[in-house]
C-alpha cells in the first residue's frame, strides 16, 4: 500500500491511535504486524521524526532510501514499528515533514 | 596575554570545544546527510544534536528552524535578503553593525528595497517610539541589534518586535553580542529571525553561525545547490533547514559549536553574564576615576548593557592606545568596529574608540592589570 502525504490532508489529531505493539515491540495477538516505511523530506526531518516517535514510545531506524522510487531519490527513510495512521498523526502533530509512506508486513 | 577582545571572538574556548575537535577527526569525518553508512549517519546525528542544543538555549520551537551558516553576517544576509529581495521597506537602528547596514544599503543601491534608520535612546520608550514613527505601509522588516557591539547598549527588542508585528512586519534580531550572554527566548520575545555568531558567546570556533527562524519556508534563497535531498529536482527544496544550507555544512565547526553551546547551557547565561558584567563594571568604575579617560556610556547595568565598553584616552588616537596595550600584552580592539552608524551617533566616527569586552574566563586580576596599564599610558 502506498499513499502520498498531502499538505492539505488534515486528520483528526486530537488523539493518537493505539499501537499494534506491546511494550516489548512485539505485535499484540491478532493485530496487524506492520512496518511503516516513511520517506522523509530530509535528514533533519528523519531525525526529528525519529525523536518524535521515541517520545511516543515507538522505535524506528533511519537509513538511506534504497528502493522507493527515483522521485524520492537522495532521501532518508524511517523504518517504523507502528501502523502508518499512528505515525502520520504523530508526524503532523510534531511538524515532521514526510514525502510518502509505504507499509510492509502482514498479519501477526 | 590578557584577552579582552571577546566581542570580536571569545577566547579561550572551553576545553570541551578542543576535545570536540579531536572527536570530529576520529568519529565524524564523513559528509552528513549524504550517505547511508555508519559514519555518515553518526555525523548527521551530531549535526542534529547541535541543532537541538541551540534550540534548547534560545527556546527555539523546532530543530528544523536552526540553519547553520558561516557566521552571523551570513545569517543576517540570508534573512534580510530572503525577506527584502521582493522589495519594500525595512527599518534598522542607528547602532547597527555593517553586517546589517551594508545588506540594507546594497538593496537600496540596487533599487530593490528602501530602509530607514531609527534613532536609539537611553530611554526605551523613546527608542520604541522611534521605530514606530518610521513604520510605513510597505515595511516588511525591522532588523536591529540586540546589543551594540561598540557601546554594549541593549535594545528593547521584545517591545520593538511588538511594533513590527502590530504593523504586519517581521522582526530580525542581530544577536552577535548577546547569544550565550543574555537570556533569549525567541518565541516569548517575538523574534522571527535570530542571527548569531557561533564563535562569540556560543563559544564555538570561527566559521560558524546560526539563523534561527520559524519563517524559513517563506524566505527567498540567495544561494542554491546540493542539499542531500530531493536531488532529482532542479529547483531548490522547500524543506528547512536544508533549503538554506546548500553545500556541505561545516561539520568540524558544528561539532565544536555543539560543545560550546552545551558549555553555555551547563554554566547558564545568568552566571556567565553576571561574571562578565561585574568585570566590565569594575573596569568602568576605575576608568571613570581616571582623569584623561573619556567614557561614552553610563555605568554598565544588568539588562541594559552587555559586557562591552568603549573609551578613549584624551588626545590619543584609539589605535595608538590599542597598540600600547598590545605592547603590554593586553588584547583589545580599536577603530570603528565595523559600526560607523554607532560611532556617528556617539560622535566618535573620526578616530573610533578603544573597546574592552570581557569573557567568561577573565578575572579581576586581569581587570586590575588592564586598569593599571591605562593608568600607565595616561602618565606617559
Amino acid at each position: 500500500m502506498r499513499f502520498a502525504c498531502s499538505a492539505t490532508w488534515m486528520p483528526d489529531i486530537t488523539r493518537v491511535l493505539p499501537l499494534a505493539y506491546n511494550d516489548d515491540m512485539e505485535p499484540t495477538r491478532g493485530e496487524t504486524m506492520e512496518t511503516t516505511i516513511a520517506v522523509m523530506s530530509s535528514v533533519t526531518h528523519a531525525m526529528k521524526g525519529r525523536g518524535a516517535l521515541e517520545r511516543y514510545g515507538i522505535r524506528s531506524a533511519m537509513e538511506r532510501n534504497k528502493s522507493y522510487g527515483i522521485s524520492e531519490s537522495c532521501a532518508y527513510i524511517l523504518r517504523i514499528q507502528a501502523n502508518p495512521a499512528t505515525v502520520r498523526e504523530i508526524f503532523i502533530r510534531e511538524g515532521v515533514k514526510v514525502k510518502s509512506f509505504t507499509v510492509e508486513g502482514g498479519k501477526g | 596575554m590578557i584577552y579582552f577582545d571577546n566581542a570580536a571572538t571569545s577566547y579561550p574556548k572551553p576545553h570541551q570545544v578542543a576535545k570536540a575537535a579531536n572527536m570530529y577527526f576520529s568519529r565524524f569525518g564523513a559528509n552528513p546527510g549524504r550517505g547511508g553508512y555508519k559514519m555518515s549517519l553518526e555525523t548527521a546525528e551530531m549535526v542534529y544534536s547541535c541543532r537541538e542544543s541551540i534550540c534548547r538555549l534560545v527556546r527555539g520551537q523546532s530543530t528544523d528552524h536552526v540553519v547553520f551558516t558561516q557566521n552571523c553576517t551570513h545569517a543576517l544576509n540570508l534573512a534580510i535578503k530572503g525577506v527584502m529581495l521582493g522589495g519594500g521597506h525595512m527599518i534598522i537602528s542607528d547602532l547597527e553593525h555593517n553586517s546589517v547596514a551594508r545588506p540594507a544599503q546594497t538593496l537600496a543601491d540596487q533599487g530593490i528595497a528602501e530602509f530607514s534608520i531609527a534613532k536609539t535612546y537611553n530611554d526605551d520608550d523613546r527608542t520604541v517610539q522611534s521605530f514606530k514613527s518610521l513604520i510605513r505601509s510597505d515595511t516588511k522588516l525591522i532588523a536591529c541589534t540586540h546589543a551594540s557591539n561598540v557601546f554594549g547598549y541593549v535594545l528593547p527588542v521584545e517591545r520593538i518586535a511588538r511594533v513590527a508585528h502590530e504593523n504586519g512586519a517581521l522582526m530580525l534580531v542581530d544577536a552577535a553580542q548577546s547569544a550565550g550572554v543574555l537570556d533569549i527566548d525567541v518565541s516569548r520575545m517575538g523574534i522571527d529571525f535570530l542571527c548569531a555568531a557561533g564563535h562569540k558567546g556560543l563559544m564555538g570556533p570561527t566559521g560558524t553561525g546560526v539563523l534561527i527562524t520559524s519563517k524559513g519556508d517563506s524566505l527567498r534563497t540567495i544561494m542554491e545547490g546540493g542539499t542531500g535531498s530531493s536531488s532529482i529536482m532542479l529547483s531548490q527544496p522547500e524543506e528547512m533547514p536544508e533549503r538554506m544550507e546548500s553545500g556541505t555544512v561545516n561539520t568540524l565547526g558544528i561539532c565544536m559549536l555543539k560543545a560550546g553551546v552545551d558549555y553555555v547551557i551547563s554554566e547558564g547565561t545568568t552566571g556567565i553574564y553576571g561574571h562578565e558584567l561585574e568585570l566590565i563594571r569594575y573596569i568602568y568604575d576605575n576608568l571613570s576615576n581616571m582623569k584623561g579617560v573619556m567614557l561614552y556610556t553610563g555605568k554598565p547595568s544588568a539588562g541594559k548593557y552587555v559586557p562591552v565598553l568603549s573609551f578613549n584616552v584624551e588626545g590619543m588616537p584609539a589605535e595608538e592606545t590599542v597598540e600600547r596595550l598590545a605592547r603590554m600584552n593586553i588584547a583589545v580592539r580599536g577603530g570603528l568596529h565595523c559600526s560607523p552608524l554607532a560611532h556617528t551617533k556617539m560622535g566618535t566616527l573620526k578616530g573610533g574608540t578603544v573597546r574592552v569586552s570581557t569573557g567568561s574566563s577573565n578575572n579581576f586580576k586581569e581587570a586590575g592589570s588592564f586598569c593599571r596599564a591605562i593608568h600607565k599610558i595616561l602618565l606617559s
